[in-house]
């Protein structure tokens, strides 16, 4: 036991060191060989890590994965109601007339309703409940994909429904892919930037319905171009198949870049 | 709501640090984007929840949260801006010709340890 400040066995050699006092008043004393035990002053240690490191890591992978097959994966992301299921609907049913094999990974908080309408287009559909989280992760992906039919030429993932979280997490896709609605008004891309500015293709779904609701496409098309000028944009209705042939073409040639990996 | 995922994400992170290096992790700075989608007072409360679950080294670990700015280059001009929001003119040149260089970056900056 050191007389001098009170703490406890450990190494025994003689040495000086510093002590802070509870006051805040700090000072030295020595030691002779008698042994005891002092706090570690703390250190600094940099970093510089990103937080999302496992979950990067996990989409790093299943991209391997997915480009070893040629699958092309894309991640579908909107508010919800803007029509992903829908547009996935139709989608299906065209590549399926086409012979393309497609599987669907489909997240929401609770239930298997997409799931149950998706399965009418498609074999491989798989429901992922994510409970109380508001995104998928590149984990749950990870845990799916050895579960893909061979053969699979798209894989697309319809992410839970929210214009905020599903962005934050890369899932190892090839594309985001951002819906926006008609009803949603045309101011949402620089109210929720992130998602329009990492997405590569805007598709703006419920055309049909742009008439009646005074919607304004120069406008969206603007507010789209200002957080991402790159962005391709794609106006249609799955409803009355205005523009739907356009993303036909646009799924088709991205899947041709697929085999060309 | 992500940032218990977020939270958990962290405290994944420095346990594996306090496996592979041993300690007492006292603190954690992190740096957020602010197109990273997170509330910082939402990731310091989720931070209190990810620590009850925590290894003893971990369990007083303190979260200090840094909004960094957003850096933009302009196409047009080649001026750089800082600011603490995106914006979309440039403030020289006032064409819409930003390039965003950050925002959503979501990083530990450094730990304090003993």
């Amino acid at each position: 036991m050191c007389k001098d400040c009170g703490c406890g066995g450990g190494h025994a050699h003689s040495h000086s060191h510093t002590h802070v006092r509870a006051d805040g008043t700090v000072y030295t004393h020595d030691h002779g060989e008698a042994s005891h035990d002092h706090a570690k002053t703390p250190v600094t240690v940099k970093l510089e890590q990103a937080i999302l490191n496992a979950n990067d890591a996990a989409a790093a992978a299943n991209r391997v994965w997915l480009a070893a097959r040629g699958i092309v994966a894309l991640n579908l992301i909107s508010s919800p109601g803007s029509g992903k299921t829908r547009l996935l609907e139709k989608t299906l049913e065209f590549l399926s007339e086409k012979g393309i094999p497609c599987a669907v990974l489909v997240g929401d908080q609770y239930g298997e309703a997409d799931a149950l309408r998706l399965k009418r287009f498609a074999s491989s559909v798989t429901q992922i409940q994510t409970g109380e989280r508001c995104h998928l992760n590149a984990e749950e992906i990870m845990a799916e994909l050895p579960r893909l039919p061979e053969g699979t030429r798209i894989l697309f993932i319809e992410n839970v429904g929210n214009l905020v979280c599903p962005v934050a997490f890369d899932l190892g896709e090839n594309a985001k892919i951002a819906l926006l609605s008609t009803p949603e008004g045309e101011e949402k891309p620089v109210k929720y930037p992130a998602l329009f500015a990492s997405s590569s293709l805007v598709v703006l779904t419920k055309m049909d319905l742009a008439e009646v609701l005074h919607w304004n496409l120069p406008e969206c098309t603007d507010n789209i171009r200002k957080v991402n000028p790159a962005a391709e944009i794609l106006p249609l209705s799955a409803q009355t198949g205005e523009g739907m042939q356009k993303w036909f073409d646009y799924l088709i040639q991205y899947m041709k870049k697929g085999e060309n990996q | 709501m992500h940032e218990l995922s977020i939270a958990e994400a962290l405290m994944g992170s420095l346990e594996k640090y306090r496996k592979e290096h041993g300690g007492r992790v006292l603190s954690v700075n992190v740096r957020v984007g602010r197109l990273a989608g997170i509330d910082p007072d939402a990731l310091e409360y989720t931070w209190r929840t990810a620590r009850e679950c925590a290894s003893v080294e971990l369990k007083e670990c303190e979260i200090k949260i840094a909004v960094a700015p957003i850096r933009h280059r302009c196409r047009n001009c080649g001026g750089t801006f800082e600011r603490d929001r995106w914006i979309i003119e440039c403030p020289d040149c006032h064409q819409s010709a930003l390039q965003r260089e950050n925002g959503q970056e979501l990083v530990i900056e450094s730990i304090e340890v003993e």
